[in-house]
């Protein structure tokens, strides 16, 4: 049998070509300068008109809010009046800032959503304008979906859910963590409308290298001050490249804060944030998860995952449900991968946002920056057990 | 100086808490989200301006010493060039932040040239990569103790006092 070819680990031309389309679209927004974040009554305004193209009859835009969270979407929620619907409903309006801490492709995300429908509870994409032609921004419109991300009663001020703690529900809503894993991963996709989403061919570096080099792109175009450990990370990255046996859909952030639930239930009504998704390698997103920073220690002193679980009771849950193996070693590239995903999002992009104000929020992207070192420390931590 | 700069960052904490953070009505949760940032980097802004310049320099000399040890471990091109980063900012002013940040910028985009070593054509040995960490170790640990007010890191409690790595 022939073996594939494998791609040189240095051709930072090996990308989804939509991957490609996303970095160049962000120095296009970068030239135009400063961004000014939108009232509420200029967001009714471009959802009327919205609409009205889209062919509603007599639509009427009311009580635009603002959602907080997210470091790098303008998340509206708004009541929708039209000839069909005189009653009403709530709508989510999710559109892209020139720029944020990550970049992504609105069209990709409903793709996502879209194919994971039946599989998972995901929140219903009622219409996407990927390429900004008739929104301000790229954006989807989405519909409301009832829940929480942590409980009412946490107190938990941290940014996107970090330090979330989830007491009495953690029995609850740890077996639907670990099945949004299993359910995400097993997803037969072949049959699915990804068209906006190239294949990395199985039993080769691709789907590894497509990813690596999509972060160095974003990271060498965002660049503000150097950081030799981010520069000297990427190099081990492909001197290391593993290959990848199966190709899956990889959710790229699922984690705490990225589900709703309801309370006092606990039962999933939403896995959110899927623009970091793609077609990958599970290993991915497993040590995604697995990150101290989604995590807490308990009064044991013990690591839970993102509060649940400890970790190999996470993984050996995950094994036993999917039928997928943990590789240690394609584990540990992907855990390095990740911090170095987290270093270019909070030292590289998120720096780069918050000198030339191409964000709503630059806020945020500072304060995200001040934890890069966080990722730096992890990276050096990780590789000097590897070298 | 009056009023000192201690005095305004305080009042400055006071008024977004006291006077602005009650009017923002219990729906507008991305503003009251903003508010909190405000006060937390207020906090932390209050806590670093005094020392401010001598971070800075320490992590100017961090990475002069990266530059200058990398200079024995990489070929006789490498170290010209980074050689060349040195001397171009040995006479950098130690009190001026500015002045400070453009020589780590300077030093560090040849540090990064060295370490691609043009695209993996020239290697990185395994005692460069022991140095770089070292040099990662001393800079992740001064960068965390000086944004440990942000309290996202998960081992702060651990951090040792500010004194100790300026």
């Amino acid at each position: 049998m022939d073996m594939p070819v494998q791609a040189d680990p240095w051709d930072r031309t090996a990308m989804d070509p939509r991957q490609q389309w996303v970095l160049d679209r962000t120095l296009e927004y970068r030239r135009k300068g400063p961004y000014r974040a939108r009232t509420s009554a200029e967001i009714a305004a471009m959802l009327g008109r919205y609409f009205n193209h889209l062919g509603y009859r007599d639509a009427v835009i009311s009580n635009v809010r603002r959602m907080s969270g997210g470091a790098s979407k303008e998340q509206f929620i708004f009541n929708l009046v039209h000839a069909e619907k005189p009653e009403g409903e709530r709508l989510v309006l999710r559109m892209d800032p020139p720029e944020g801490i990550s970049q992504s492709c609105r069209g990709r995300e409903a793709q996502l959503q879209n194919a994971m429908i039946g599989a998972l509870p995901v929140a219903p994409i009622r219409h996407v304008d990927t390429d900004a032609e008739f929104l301000d921004q790229a954006g989807s419109i989405i519909e409301f979906v009832h829940g929480v991300t942590e409980p009412t009663t946490s107190g938990a001020k941290g940014v996107s859910g970090m330090g979330t703690r989830f007491g009495e529900l953690s029995e609850r809503l740890a077996p639907q963590f670990v099945d949004a894993f299993v359910k995400t991963h097993g997803l037969d996709w072949s049959q699915k409308d990804l068209s906006l989403f190239a294949k990395p061919r199985a039993g080769t570096t691709d789907a590894a290298l497509w990813e690596l080099n999509f972060w160095s792109g974003l990271y060498w175009n965002a660049i503000v001050e150097p950081l030799p450990i981010v520069t000297m990370c990427e190099r081990w990255l492909r001197e290391h490249v593993p290959v990848c046996d199966r190709v899956g859909i990889v959710h790229g952030d699922l984690r705490i804060g990225n589900f709703m639930f309801e309370e006092p239930s606990g039962k999933f009504t939403a896995v959110l944030d899927w623009e970091l998704g793609h077609l990958g390698d599970y290993h991915e997103d497993i040590a995604w998860t697995i990150q101290r920073l989604f995590g807490y220690l308990d009064e044991d002193g013990r690591f839970l995952v993102s509060g649940f679980l400890t970790r190999e009771d996470f993984l050996g849950r995950y094994q036993r449900l999917s039928g997928n193996v943990i590789d240690p070693v394609k584990l540990r590239w992907y855990e390095i991968l990740n911090a170095y995903k987290c270093a270019v999002m909070d030292l590289g992009q998120a720096m780069r946002v918050a000198e030339g104000h191409t964000n709503h929020q630059e806020n945020v992207m500072t304060w995200l920056g001040s934890a890069g070192a966080v990722f730096i420390n992890q990276i050096c931590q990780m590789i000097r057990e590897e070298i | 100086m009056l009023p000192s700069l201690d005095v305004r960052f305080r009042n400055l904490i006071k008024s977004v808490q006291e006077v602005i953070a009650p009017t923002i009505p219990d729906d507008e949760k991305l503003a009251q989200e903003q508010v909190r940032l405000v006060v937390g980097h207020l906090a932390m802004m209050q806590e670093q301006w005094k020392n401010a310049v001598r971070f800075e320099a320490g992590s100017y000399r961090l990475m002069r010493e990266l530059a200058e040890g990398l200079a024995g471990l990489v070929d006789e091109g490498q170290a010209a060039d980074l050689q060349a980063s040195l001397e171009q900012t040995r006479a950098t002013v130690q009190d001026d932040i500015d002045a400070l940040n453009a020589a780590i910028c300077t030093i560090g985009a040849a540090i990064d040239r060295v370490i691609l070593g043009e695209d993996g054509r020239k290697p990185l040995s395994p005692d460069a990569y022991r140095l770089l960490l070292d040099y990662g170790d001393k800079s992740s640990l001064r960068d965390r103790v000086w944004f440990k007010g942000n309290e996202i890191d998960p081992d702060r409690d651990s951090l040792p006092p500010l004194e100790e790595i300026l």
